[in-house]
């Protein structure tokens, strides 16, 4: 991979699929308190919620290595349809640092498929001028779908959206003001009433 | 379902909002209202007599300073340093005529010690929110975590998101909803209008609400900084052309 400044430079160490999940040692940018930062949405479940910030973690792990096994990326025939370009290479091939006086080609590359525990993934990248400037995911396990967006992870970059308004009822809310005083104690008080009348 | 304790106590300039889920004594909250005032008493730059505005008129040295009130000091710097100064105390005219605030990082720091008072007493379900900063615990019912509205910046009783938040978070949200109200940022003087709002989720609020004042000062490019140097947080940005941008994983919070 390319210049020895590249960010990915120190994460291209690919575990190996059936490693226990402890083994996955976190990337520079995934503190270990990641996996602790997941409040369990049941007291009683604590260790099936925390399991579930692990696996989202063990994932996102599980795509950055995928990219980073840029060596071995074929380049997509991007009219055929690259999701159904999944090499027949065994997704456990032990990988080496790729030599850092290899460019990327541009173009379209799929990465292999790869299986983790809990389904396969694969990391498509976009390269221009040497470049990774795009990246998606055209297989991942699809019960992570809402919960993840892996194209995200592989290049960590802010997702945006469309502001929506809802009115869903809460419990408590953020931000309700940071000045008006009158306000806050207006719209907690009637939050409180809610509770106290239902 | 247990019947719970809800109080609200206006202290520090702000509403206090104790909902605490489980039977517990009300001792408890006498306990954290007792705190929240100690920490204004201490912290407040309304008050002269505070050891807060007595140091930063000059009036008293730091070692007649508190270890608490050092601590929340060298806290303060600490985050100043790690945000290259967006998140200042001393640079701002405070209401006392000092230019020593420390108050953004007090409220969180304060209501955080405050969620710990209550655990002591053996709480294990509840939420504080302090002006819309909020700390919580456990679950609002059983097997049924907090939902936590994000306020909507132009629409004051709808939420820009609801979010499904149990065992330990802190959520704060810095904005400017009202006309004339403004955060200033601490390098131009200036109050910053890049944002509309910026939300914080993590764990721990002191962090969590200085970080939330920090990127709004940073504009977007803070919600990149803190991509990267706090992966274990996410941040809900929201502009004022009603577009969002969210960290990554923001959208595991998402109330189903």
């Amino acid at each position: 991979m390319p210049t020895p400044n590249d960010p990915y430079d120190d994460i291209v160490t690919p575990p190996v699929p059936d490693e226990p999940l402890s083994e996955l040692a976190a990337p520079s940018a995934a503190r270990p308190s990641e996996l602790e930062l997941n409040p369990s949405r049941h007291n009683g479940s604590k260790r099936r919620h925390a399991a579930k910030g692990s696996r989202s973690a063990a994932l996102g792990l599980a795509v950055v290595s995928t990219l980073g096994m840029a060596a071995y990326l074929h380049q997509a025939s991007q009219s055929s349809g690259s999701a159904a370009t999944i090499p027949s290479a065994p997704a456990t091939t032990s990988t080496k640092k790729p030599s850092e006086t290899k460019s990327m080609a541009d173009g379209v590359w799929n990465g292999d498929a790869s299986t983790n525990r809990w389904g396969l993934v694969q990391v498509a990248i976009t390269v221009s001028g040497g470049k990774i400037t795009a990246a998606s995911a055209p297989l991942y396990p699809s019960d992570d779908n809402r919960s993840l967006s892996i194209n995200r992870i592989a290049i960590p970059k802010l997702v945006q959206s469309t502001l929506t308004a809802q009115n869903a009822n809460v419990n408590s809310v953020s931000g309700a003001t940071s000045t008006s005083e009158s306000y806050q104690t207006s719209l907690q008080s009637a939050i409180d009433q809610s509770h106290a009348s239902s | 379902m247990a019947t719970g304790i809800h109080h609200v106590e206006v202290v520090m300039g702000m509403a206090v909002s104790l909902d605490v889920r489980d039977d517990i004594e009300s001792s408890a909250i006498d306990t954290v209202v007792a705190w929240l005032h100690h920490v204004d008493a201490t912290f407040s730059t309304y008050k002269m007599e505070s050891p807060i505005s007595q140091f930063g008129l000059g009036l008293i040295s730091a070692d007649q300073l508190s270890e608490e009130v050092r601590d929340v000091l060298t806290l303060c710097e600490s985050v100043r340093e790690e945000t290259s100064g967006a998140f200042n105390i001393a640079c701002v005219p405070a209401p006392n005529g000092s230019t020593l605030d420390p108050s953004g990082l007090v409220k969180g720091w304060s209501i955080e010690r405050a969620a710990e008072l209550l655990e002591a007493h053996g709480a294990t379900n509840f939420c504080i929110n302090a002006g819309g900063d909020i700390a919580l615990r456990g679950n609002a019912e059983p097997d049924q975590p907090w939902r936590i509205g994000i306020r909507h910046p132009s629409e004051p009783l709808a939420s820009a998101a609801v979010l499904s938040l149990g065992g330990r978070a802190a959520i704060a949200t810095s904005a400017t909803y009202e006309r004339g109200a403004h955060i200033i940022d601490p390098k131009t003087g200036e109050p910053t209008a890049e944002l509309a709002s910026v939300t914080i989720v993590g764990e721990d609020l002191t962090y969590v609400d200085a970080y939330a004042t920090a990127v709004f000062v940073m504009g977007l490019n803070g919600a990149e900084w803190l991509l990267e140097t706090h992966p274990e947080l996410d941040a809900f940005v929201i502009g004022h052309d009603g577009l969002t941008w969210e960290t990554p994983w923001f959208n595991r919070w998402r109330s189903s």
